[in-house]
């Protein structure tokens, strides 16, 4: 059984959401399936709205009418993460063709696949939004940022601590589109776990405030229902906004249990 | 008690995405504003850390700028070559040269790898100078600072042994030594007599560490390992050609309010009305010649030469002449740009929420990169999930005597890169549930994890 939730908003001082979400549901066989992801659009005024939602539109169809040809001729987890891997690179190969002349349109792209008949959870990862796995008392970044700050803590030039001000926070070193080819996407595939909450956002959500303030509002035990998720959410979003974030906000969580 | 100490109280301090390095001290320790007036100048950027005074009731401040940049004794940390670690003994060796030269005292400096700070933009060392009447304050013992540095520097890849011994010796030569001017006490010149008279490996005599080409005159060459100390360098870093440029498109660019971008290729740019401008604005009150963006030493400045007007911040600040710097807004009449640079020049100070890509291209036609650049980027990293510890992988073919019996390898699959992992000889190779047997091989994707012989890693690739 799944519950789950989102909130999303423009924000203070942009005009349009050029972040896009999706949250779906299936069942395969008595054993439901959930499918969650969130892009965050960049580009200018329609541009990045348009990446975005472009990606969400090709994934949602291809979990409608690829996925389940896919469960029905048996394939396992690796196969199912190429089926997807090809799509997003599709879909990249098309909103390149979309931006010429120089016109930057691309997207960041982070899923989360819980299918509890073949007991995965496959986490698709592009860009810097993040997915992050929420335990009682502590809470953990599974994915990693694609971004010029991230790159930098992996090679050790500066802390996670001084990143938090770091200028570059806007640098990203991945995404889909925007002029990218020949890249990789990153794929993590776990057991779905119900002791967790998952959450995944776009930068603008997890910007102003620390991991702490997230597991402190979104720990599964405190946000085992639906609603409260909504409220803790919404209670982020506000909490981002009071600490003067200008970017676009979003942010979905999920709790499986059995 | 010794002054300097009461000074080493630094505050942290945030403030519009910019970090301060805060000290205050009392009113009556005065500050030399001669000497401030002078450390504003553009020539004293090249030593020192940009700050401002304040005065309050009770106290002076001063301020450090230090947003973006990394403390020594962290930098240091990080895994780096001989010779990168002596450029940068060799910066604090200039910048003690020209205290001396000048009429700044050295005393005056703050001598800690805490404090001091690294530039990964500039390549360089930059210090705090605290602009007060130097008789209270002396300055930390050097040969101390650089033996704390030298502490820190755990990451080294010792490509000269003797060199390294060398110098070694020459900092415990001031061990024991007072701290007073005596006859053992340090200069900047017993440091560049060091440089003269020692020779390092690989480093051709004369042209010396003191140059910036040194590092890349050293990879040409080989760079001889000394094999008793050295880290192997993976053994195939030199055979291929195909080398991964990171490519920023344009070190300034505007954008309009819409976020289209229009890069800035060359100076002076113009804007207007007119057609054959730069950048085309074709709105009737912009004037045909609206403005102008030039260059100058690596700073940027607008000149108005329009009717209507341009503004800088604010649709009520006309200007005619001005500095601009990353993040200012630019009103030609009432039409919107925003200016950015997007190398990181020190005037890039402001920070913008939208987002960029930075992209990186590597040329010639073949889809696999096969080599880090030289700045030692990883292309790809196996974390080993006990203990979080990483494996950096810098080139293709991959080997490593730390997950001994395979190879990651890169070839191209249709128009993609692809990578592989092959077992040679590992006693066991599972990826992902599948058992890989020796003489096979499956491709790898980013995020994937690996048992290599019972113990788990998880691979991920840097694009």
């Amino acid at each position: 059984m799944f519950e789950y939730s989102y909130a999303t908003t423009e924000g203070a001082v942009r005009k349009v959401n050029q972040d896009a979400l999706m949250i779906k549901t299936a069942r395969y066989k008595g054993r439901e399936i959930l499918f969650a992801a969130v892009c965050d659009g960049i580009g200018g005024l329609a541009d990045g709205e348009k990446a975005s939602s472009c990606v969400i539109g090709s994934v949602s169809d291809w979990f409608e009418n690829v996925y389940p040809s896919l469960l029905r001729s048996g394939s396992g987890a690796l196969d199912i993460r190429s089926s997807l891997d090809r799509r997003l690179h599709s879909i990249n190969n098309d909103i390149n063709k979309e931006s010429v002349n120089g016109k930057v349109m691309g997207t960041t792209f982070t899923s989360l696949l819980i299918d509890t008949y073949l007991d995965t959870a496959m986490i698709a990862h592009v860009g810097d939004t993040r997915l992050y796995k929420i335990y009682d008392h502590t809470a953990e970044v599974v994915t990693m940022d694609h971004s010029v700050v991230g790159e930098e803590i992996r090679r050790g030039i500066i802390t996670e601590e001084s990143a938090r001000f770091d200028k570059r926070q806007n640098q990203i070193t991945n995404c889909i589109g925007a002029g990218a080819r020949d890249r990789m996407y990153d794929y993590m595939l776990h057991k779905p776990e119900t002791e967790c909450v998952y959450l995944i956002c776009s930068d603008g959500f997890r910007r102003q405030i620390t991991k702490e303030e997230i597991c402190g509002i979104m720990s599964p035990s405190r946000a085992d229902d639906s609603e409260k998720m909504k409220a803790g959410l919404e209670y982020l979003m506000r909490l981002d906004i009071e600490r003067s974030e200008e970017d676009n906000i979003t942010a979905l969580a999920v709790k499986y249990s059995d | 008690m010794n002054p300097i100490k009461s000074l080493l109280a630094f505050k942290t301090v945030y403030s519009e995405n910019k970090t301060y390095l805060v000290f205050s001290v009392g009113r009556k320790e005065a500050i030399n504003y001669t000497q401030v007036q002078t450390l504003e100048s553009e020539a004293y950027r090249e030593y020192f850390l940009p700050f401002q005074c304040t005065k309050t009731a009770n106290t002076n401040k001063i301020g450090y700028d230090i947003s973006g940049l990394t403390a020594l004794s962290e930098y240091l940390k990080t895994e780096m070559r001989q010779d990168q670690y002596f450029e940068i003994i060799s910066g604090i060796q200039k910048i003690f040269s020209f205290c001396q030269k000048s009429h700044f005292s050295y005393d005056n400096l703050i001598c800690d790898p805490k404090y001091m700070y690294y530039h990964n933009v500039l390549k360089k060392v930059m210090m705090i100078y605290i602009p007060l009447n130097n008789q209270h304050y002396v300055c930390d013992d050097v040969p101390k600072c650089l033996m704390k540095m030298h502490k820190c520097a755990k990451n080294l890849i010792i490509t000269d042994g003797n060199y390294m011994n060398n110098y070694e010796k020459y900092l415990a030569s001031f061990q024991g030594s007072s701290k007073k001017r005596g006859k053992n006490f340090f200069s900047p010149d017993s440091l560049l007599h060091f440089f003269n008279s020692n020779h390092m490996n690989g480093i051709e005599k004369g042209t010396g560490i003191n140059q910036s080409s040194a590092p890349e005159k050293a990879e040409n060459a080989g760079f001889p390992i000394n094999a008793q100390i050295a880290r192997p360098q993976p053994d195939d870093m030199e055979s291929s050609s195909n080398t991964v440029v990171r490519l920023r498109k344009a070190e300034a660019f505007l954008t309009d309010e819409s976020g289209n971008r229009y890069d800035i290729e060359n100076f002076p740019f113009s804007i207007g009305r007119n057609k054959k401008k730069d950048l085309v604005i074709e709105q009737p009150t912009v004037s045909g010649e609206h403005a102008v963006i030039s260059e100058m030493g690596g700073r940027y400045y607008i000149n108005d030469t329009s009717s209507n007007g341009t503004y800088l911040n604010d649709e009520n600040n006309r200007i005619t002449s001005e500095e601009i710097r990353n993040g200012d807004k630019l009103y030609f009449d009432r039409f919107c740009y925003t200016f950015y640079v997007t190398r990181n020049d020190g005037s890039d100070d402001e920070e913008s929420s939208r987002t960029v890509v930075v992209a990186r291209r590597h040329d010639g036609s073949s889809p696999a990169p096969a080599k880090a650049e030289s700045s030692g980027k990883a292309l790809a990293y196996l974390t080993k999930n006990s203990d979080n510890s990483m494996i950096r992988i810098m080139s293709f073919p991959f080997r490593s005597d730390d997950v001994a019996g395979m190879v990651i390898t890169c070839e191209a699959v249709g128009d993609r890169k692809g990578l592989f992992v092959e077992n040679i000889s590992c006693s066991s190779l599972d990826f992902e549930g599948l058992d890989i047997t020796a003489g096979s091989k499956a491709e790898l994707f980013s995020g994937c994890s690996l048992i290599i012989s019972g113990e788990k890693y998880t691979f991920n690739i840097e694009n």
